[in-house]
């Protein structure tokens, strides 16, 4: 059995805290990824395989209890789950794609997932992001990708209010110390 | 020290909190609520700056961003904020504000003698002066600058934050006063998000000011609820101490929010930009007064009507206690009985209009003011402060009378402040009945309400901003909410507007207080040809300074229309930019200060390599373990130890910052034939090769290994430094060009961790772990294979960029730190040494391997590198059209080649020039460069490589290479592989 390390095992404490706290935030550490890239008669054959119809509407999900699919192109997907269940996903895609032409590509480890919660975790975000994440413009069904700050990330609201935040492992440190320093005029709560 | 000048009621300051403040060393009171200004003034101070250029004393002129004088510096040390104006700083406890531009004092300032010497310092003074001799302006610019000018910046690192904040409005308002209050709540009302901003502290704008009521109640108390109505709507956000600074395409706001003051400590943050998005905007930015060129118009007691008014009846303060009010229009009349009212004794008001039968003349005159009608001011008296006025008959100047006053309020009118209009893109015309440019075009996105639109009553100002705020809504998809009904009856003005000038004795009259401009430099700019408005701006700097012309613009076109005989419009208006106000440093690089500057990407091993002491380098905005140094050992040392380690022992590298792209789908294949120029189709299914890839040039782009994974899936590795570009350059080919392709590319950079453990014992170090069979018959050079290490999936390749046996070994990215702790554990007992990318560099240099990057720069082709064997004369590829271009081959290229230092021990500079002889006249043809070179502990010299124009032809030559600051050292042409030239130790 080997050891996991996760992007931020470093620098994550949980607790940590540096002021009456409008916001908490979270290191999810793995959360299943797969991208998938598929086109023509491969949607439907994806979607059988899914569960659930590909969204096809730029910039927005789809999904059940066990995966949500986040449109990130016309011909591209990002499959989130849960940590552990991304081979099963794997296998039933590419089994329902063998015709098609396709590419299912594990990239959990690719990305780091920061949850970002609470009152104030949309005056954070728009420090550094110029998109609007306002709930009439971007709703629960809904999924961007630009920058926070200097990172790439792809956001995704969370039920309850909040975002995952997923960003490339090797910028997950300074996504994290920036939201940190960000979020210090509301307070920000470092959860385990 | 008692505020002799605070009026015994009114205001809406509060006196039941008292302020401590320093001005120039001396302790004063006021109260909160205050501005620096409004509080100096309660303490009688006029005096707060010399002038720009002539050093005349000056006083507070203004009430907000208009100010043209009133330039403080406040804080101390490292807080220093220079050139703040006195009227938009917040007074707080224990406040220090200084003077600026004087020495040694304020009241005795010797640069005072400029203005004794002021008949030689015309405008164009230092293009006629300083012009010789040659090479003498370095000098002439710093004493200039010493004697002219504003603050001086602070020398210590700014301790306070600054934020930004992006936004996003349906309907922006900038101005608070009645048309903007009115705007925002009806834009809120019909359910759009809102946003509006104000620079003041309190909402209301004029509205704090004015005796009228709205809908039959003081107008102050219609604020509070209009701001309370606003303040429980959702989607409205309202900003105090905030300033709309520039407007940009697409609605796109620039705005600065000041923090509120604190006594003590620092505040949270001291400013913050916010980038507002907005869908349209309602501009209700209001007006500011304008002067009236008169001698001796800058007398420290002459301020701005409209100032005064709002001194007296906002702050408590008598800005003097004997007033002469100067005026051109009805509306100065306001201010007359405004003063009168607050208790402030007006001397007479001086009018340089004949006819004054408006309602308001009527009033003041009911009221028993002196009203001196077809007069202007001529002249003055006092030096520090202003202690009587001339005044004449317009048709008889020379009939002086001396009306003693300490407080000049001067009126000339009012002027839309159409800023953020012109920064839209709008084209102001001129209204005559105004004397004032107002609104022509609308603008992108923009409309305009109030006095910002020359639409001065009151009742004007509510239905425009009830109106355009509706409207604005309406077109952002709101409909209407309920209506806003004002009334708000007033006095109606007699429209007729005076004169901007009064007759003239030869006094000093003054276009642009700031800067120190008059009538006469620009009537002198005219006389030697400036004709165009643009030029006579530049020529005598008139509008140039921080305050952009906002007192002085329509002054300084008025002279210039009289002096070339044109009318205002035709004269021209020079053009508003942003900002409409300076704007600090601090605010527009908000966090984007130390760590946080760039981002610094770290690999799943970083953690390690920190706690082994590494040094890092950046490698774009990787940061990279460049060495591990022992204790006291040097960078130099380590490294030669590293590679020591690694050819003849086992040494183990973090890799992971290697580009990978996965390609897949049933045209995978000829998409790499074509990004490569070298063949790929004969590769086989488990095995890797060495790819070249060129621009559409023809010239080397990239390189790296690319594996076939299974017949239509391939695993490509790029440069760290291309990742990101080689990526989208294949994926904008395959989305514009080659649609007939079926292939997908997914980024897995990120998924890999990659240690490359490289030495003849790399086998004895792999093989505990793994269930892979190492032996080099079954798992030979450049082929990989998949299987577990340490019990973790992962991808060998066997490659090599040293030359020695070497296995790349790929883990999903969560293993990377395992998989490195496990293979430093195996490799223990056979001495294995992590290395850097310096020992990196060095082994592949040993063995001639390029670094793309180092030996080319966008200009050489593979023929150039030696490696013309690659391309392929079978198939097409990216760049290959461009080989055939005459030049790109032939004689005079430049080639790759080894140098061999004479001197062994010597080791060249990366990027020495190459000469053919030892020395040569000038200009001194060089023939090339180095591109590499590096102290090889294997090879015991230095090595380097080069690229030499027809190199190859020169392999044995001797070539030269003066040393900056040091000897020409000798060096002999080689071929660029220094070890291993057969290939003999790759497989261990």
């Amino acid at each position: 059995m080997t050891v996991e390390c996760a992007p931020l095992d470093n620098v994550v404490r949980p607790g940590e805290t540096n002021g009456p706290s409008g916001i908490a935030l979270t290191d999810r550490r793995f959360v299943g990824q797969v991208n998938l890239r598929v086109r023509g008669s491969g949607l439907t054959a994806a979607g059988h395989a899914l569960g659930y119809a590909l969204p096809m509407a730029a910039n927005t999900t789809a999904g059940d209890a066990t995966s949500r699919a986040c449109w990130l192109g016309p011909d591209e997907w990002l499959i989130v789950c849960d940590d552990g269940k991304q081979a099963e996903l794997i296998q039933q895609l590419s089994a329902a794609l063998a015709i098609d032409p396709n590419a299912v590509t594990d990239v959990t480890d690719a990305r780091a997932v920061l949850r970002i919660a609470g009152a104030c975790a949309r005056p954070v975000l728009a420090k550094g992001c110029t998109l609007d994440l306002h709930p009439r413009v971007f709703g629960a069904d809904r999924v961007a990708q630009s920058l926070i700050a200097r990172a790439q990330v792809m956001i995704l609201p969370i039920e309850g209010g909040g975002y995952d935040l997923f960003v490339a492992r090797s910028f997950a440190g300074y996504l994290w110390d920036w939201l940190l320093d960000a979020g210090a005029e509301y307070g920000i709560r470092v959860e385990g | 020290m008692s505020q002799d000048f605070r009026l015994a009621q009114g205001g809406r300051i509060d006196r039941e909190k008292p302020l401590r403040f320093l001005f120039d060393g001396h302790a004063y009171e006021g109260f909160a609520g205050d501005t620096l200004a409004s509080a100096m003034l309660a303490n009688g101070i006029h005096l707060v700056s010399r002038s720009f250029k002539y050093h005349r004393p000056r006083g507070i002129y203004g009430l907000g961003v208009e100010e043209p004088n009133a330039l403080v510096e406040t804080g101390i040390g490292a807080g220093i904020e220079p050139n703040a104006r006195a009227t938009t700083v917040e007074l707080a406890d224990g406040l220090i504000a200084n003077s600026q531009n004087r020495w040694p004092s304020l009241r005795f300032d010797l640069g005072a003698v400029a203005d004794l010497a002021s008949p030689l310092l015309s405008a164009g003074f230092y293009y006629k002066t300083f012009m010789s001799p040659a090479g003498g302006w370095k000098i002439y610019e710093w004493l200039i600058r010493r004697a002219a000018g504003v603050g001086h910046a602070p020398e210590l690192p700014d301790p306070d934050r600054y934020e930004h904040s992006y936004a996003h409005a349906d309907v922006l308002v900038v101005g608070a006063g009645p048309a903007g209050l009115a705007a925002a709540l009806a834009a809120g009302r019909a359910g759009a998000r809102v946003m509006l901003v104000d620079d003041q502290v309190e909402p209301g704008g004029q509205l704090l000011n004015t005796p009228y009521a709205i809908n039959g109640r003081p107008a102050p108390e219609w604020v509070a609820e209009a701001t309370a109505e606003l303040d429980r709507l959702p989607d409205v956000r309202r900003l105090a101490r905030t300033l709309a600074l520039g407007v940009y395409d697409h609605g796109y706001v620039a705005c600065v929010e000041r923090a509120i003051p604190v006594s003590q400590g620092r505040v949270r943050w001291r400013e913050r930009l916010w980038r507002v998005r907005a869908k349209e905007i309602v501009v209700a930015t209001g007006a500011i007064e304008r002067a009236i060129i008169f001698d001796g118009n800058d007398r420290p007691g002459t301020m701005l009507a409209s100032a005064a008014r709002a001194y007296a009846v906002r702050y408590g303060v008598a800005a003097g206690q004997r007033a002469v009010v100067f005026a051109n229009n009805d509306d100065a009349y306001r201010t007359a009985l405004d003063l009168a009212n607050a208790g402030v004794e007006v001397a007479a008001v001086v009018d340089l209009r004949h006819d004054l039968s408006g309602a308001l003349p009527g009033m003041a005159r009911e009221r028993g003011l002196r009203v001196l009608a077809g007069h202007g001011i001529v002249g003055g008296r006092g030096r520090t402060r202003i202690k009587a006025v001339e005044a004449a008959p317009v048709d008889d100047p020379s009939n002086r009378q001396v009306i003693e006053c300490d407080l000049l309020a001067v009126s000339g009118g009012w002027n839309p402040a159409l800023h953020l209009y012109a920064h839209a893109g709008g084209k102001a015309a001129y209204d005559s009945g105004l004397a004032a440019f107002v609104p022509g075009a609308p603008a992108e996105r923009m409309t305009i309400a109030g006095a910002a639109a020359g639409r001065f009553q009151l009742a004007d100002c509510l239905a425009d901003g009830a109106r355009l705020g509706a409207e604005a809504a309406r077109r952002a998809g709101f409909s209407a909410g309920p209506a806003l009904v004002l009334d708000a009856p007033e006095p109606e003005p007699d429209s007729r507007i005076g004169p901007v000038a009064s007759p003239s004795r030869g006094g000093k009259r003054f276009v642009d207080l700031h800067n120190d401009v008059t009538e006469a430099d620009l009537r002198l700019a005219v006389t030697e040809g400036y004709r165009s408005v643009e030029h006579a701006k530049r020529y005598t700097t008139w509008g140039m300074g921080p305050d952009q012309g906002k007192t002085g613009n329509i002054l300084g076109l008025n002279v210039l229309s009289d002096a070339l005989g044109q009318p205002v419009p035709q004269v021209g208006t020079t053009t508003f930019r942003p900002p409409y106000h300076p704007v600090s440093f601090g605010a527009l690089a908000g966090r984007e200060t130390g760590d946080l500057v760039v981002p610094t990407r770290k690999t799943p091993m970083d953690s390690w390599h920190a706690e082994a002491g590494a040094l890092f380098e950046p490698v774009g905005q990787w940061r990279r373990a460049k060495a591990y140094p022992k204790p006291g050992e040097s960078l130099h040392a380590a490294a030669d130890r590293e590679v020591r380690a690694a050819r003849e022992g086992v040494g183990l590298f973090d890799a992971s910052t290697l580009g990978k792209i996965d390609m897949s789908g049933p045209g995978a294949e000829t998409l790499i034939e074509r990004v490569y120029c070298n063949n790929f189709a004969s590769l086989k299914p488990g095995h890797a090769r060495y790819g070249l890839m060129l621009g559409e040039d023809g010239m080397v782009k990239d390189d790296g290994v690319t594996a076939r994974l299974g017949p239509d899936h391939f695993h490509m590795t790029t440069t760290t430094g291309g990742a990101a570009g080689v990526y989208v350059w294949i994926e904008d080919w395959l989305q514009t060009e080659w649609l007939d392709l079926e292939v997908f590319l997914t980024s897995v950079t990120e998924q890999w961790a990659v240690a490359t453990l490289s030495g003849p014992k790399a086998r004895q170090v792999l093989g505990p772990l793994t269930d892979v069979d190492l032996s080099a018959a079954a798992f030979p050079f450049m082929s990989f294979r998949e299987g577990r290490v340490a019990g973790m999936p992962a991808r060998i390749f066997r490659v090599s960029f040293s030359g020695d046996l070497s296995y790349e070994i790929n883990v999903p990215a969560r293993h990377g730190l395992a998989l490195w702790q496990a293979l430093m554990e195996s490799g223990r007992p056979h001495g294995i040494t992590p290395y850097g990318t310096e020992a990196l560099h060095i082994l592949r240099a040993e063995k001639g391997y390029i670094v793309v990057g180092h030996e080319t720069d966008g200009t050489i082709t593979p023929a150039d590198l030696g490696m013309e064997a690659m391309v392929s004369k079978k198939k097409d590829f990216l760049g290959r059209r461009s080989l055939v271009r005459s030049g790109m081959s032939g004689p005079g290229r430049k080639h790759l080649v080894g140098l061999m230092t004479k001197d062994p021990a010597r080791v060249l500079p990366m990027g020495a020039q190459i000469l053919e002889r030892p020395s040569e006249a000038r200009p001194v043809p060089m023939i090339g460069h180095v591109t590499s070179s590096y102290h090889s502990p294997t090879m015991k010299r230095g090595i380097a490589m080069a690229l030499v124009k027809n190199g190859r032809a020169r392999m044995g030559d001797t070539v030269y290479l003066p040393l900056l600051d040091g000897p020409t050292v000798a060096a002999e042409v080689v071929k660029p592989v220094f070890y291993d030239p057969e290939g003999a130790r790759r497989d261990g």
